[in-house]
């Protein structure tokens, strides 16, 4: 009679050992389905870990699409994520989450690129920069690209000390070995995170000028997407603008070159400011 | 002068950003109480500028706020006109019908 009893007691006490209360990391297969994705949570926060973020939705922790943990180094950037979770209704948006995309991008490099790999296909856009490539005609355009571009290029100059001339015709101008080495020497210096971020606003933007002009403030990201689509604004200018294209590509470029500013911004490391005191009597 | 401006621009930045996330943020909670909206109210906080000198610093996290405030709008704006715009593909049926043609019979 006894013995039954224990073996009993015994199984029980080693099911029990099993299950150990452990934190869930489930890691959803079902999310990365190609039909659409019904939002399976009701509020994203995030946690600190060991000095990185992670988003929680719900109990459970977010993954990258290959099941990476997913992890950022800065909370801001953790907590702008977790807003693109909490803002998704019904249905989950992936295309409209740029920053979720950006850090997969980093934490799973899926075309297994290379630092080196990076630098050199955002160096490419320097000799095919939109804002070096001007038009003959019409006048007008001309003029119009002079008032507009001319500034940011002579900014670009004086503040990175470089030669870099505009060309009209169609070969790409010719780049000073001064000029490339440090602009190279720029774009090294930014971290794995802001470098995925620095080239995919490059890529969106067709130029690094304009980008470096919003890295270091100069510009604001509305105004970089409109000098990036000159061409087009004075087309549409001249025979009208057709809102479901035009619109919808500002503000489709708009948002992705914002959240390529912001991921470079938030992932640098000169995140530490002094905080000024306010001075009520001062002179 | 300058100073007053950039204290208005700061205030309509803190508007426009709130009533961002307002719109995008869960409707079941205060706004006050999520993280996200105290980050950035406590970053509001830090960086008043002083009055007197020009903060390159107050610049900079303004430059920040604008730019996220940018990726807010330009995404709503853009999901908007995605509704607005949406049309189901049309059968090729109802295509046919749009020339007044009708589809060929097969008979078996």
């Amino acid at each position: 009679m006894a013995a039954p009893m224990n073996t009993c007691k015994h199984l029980i006490r080693t099911l029990t050992r099993i299950r150990k209360p452990k934190p869930i990391n489930v890691c959803f297969i079902r999310k990365y389905k190609t039909g659409e994705l019904k939002k399976f949570y009701k509020n994203a926060s995030i946690v600190q870990n060991q000095g990185w973020f992670e988003v929680n939705l719900d109990q459970r922790k977010l993954r990258t699409p290959t099941g990476n943990l997913f992890q950022v180094p800065s909370e801001p950037l953790a907590l702008a994520i977790a807003t693109e979770w909490n803002s998704q209704k019904e249905t989950i948006k992936r295309q409209a989450m740029h920053l979720t995309t950006l850090s997969n991008t980093v934490l799973d490099n899926p075309m297994q690129r290379s630092r080196g790999d990076i630098v050199r296909g955002v160096l490419h856009f320097l000799e095919t920069d939109t804002i070096l490539y001007r038009s003959t005609e019409p006048q007008e355009f001309l003029e119009l690209q002079k008032q507009e571009w001319d500034p940011v290029l002579k900014w670009f100059r004086s503040s990175y000390q470089v030669e870099l001339d505009s060309t009209t015709s169609l070969m790409p101008p010719e780049i000073p070995e001064n000029t490339e080495e440090v602009i190279t020497r720029k774009v090294n210096s930014l971290n794995d995170w802001a470098l995925v971020g620095f080239q995919y606003g490059v890529e969106n933007l067709k130029s690094i000028i304009l980008m470096l002009a919003i890295t270091d403030k100069r510009l604001t990201v509305e105004k970089a997407v409109q000098l990036a689509r000159l061409e087009t604004l004075y087309q549409t200018k001249i025979w009208g603008n057709v809102q479901w294209h035009h619109d919808v590509d500002i503000y489709q470029l708009q948002s992705r070159v914002a959240a390529a500013a912001l991921f470079v911004h938030w992932c640098s490391n000169d995140m530490a400011t002094t905080h000024k005191t306010t001075y009520s009597n001062q002179t | 002068m300058a100073n007053q401006q950039k204290v208005n621009l700061g205030r309509l930045l803190y508007k426009r950003l709130s009533r961002e996330m307002k719109i995008t943020a869960n409707p079941k909670e205060k706004l006050y109480d999520t993280p996200v909206f105290q980050y950035i109210a406590n970053q509001f906080r830090e960086h008043q500028v002083t009055t007197q000198k020009l903060c390159k610093g107050q610049n900079e996290v303004m430059m920040v706020g604008q730019t996220y405030l940018c990726m807010l709008e330009s995404l709503r704006k853009s999901e908007e006109l995605a509704q607005m715009y949406k049309t189901t593909e049309r059968s090729i049926e109802q295509s046919a019908n749009l020339v007044g043609l009708k589809l060929p019979t097969v008979d078996h």
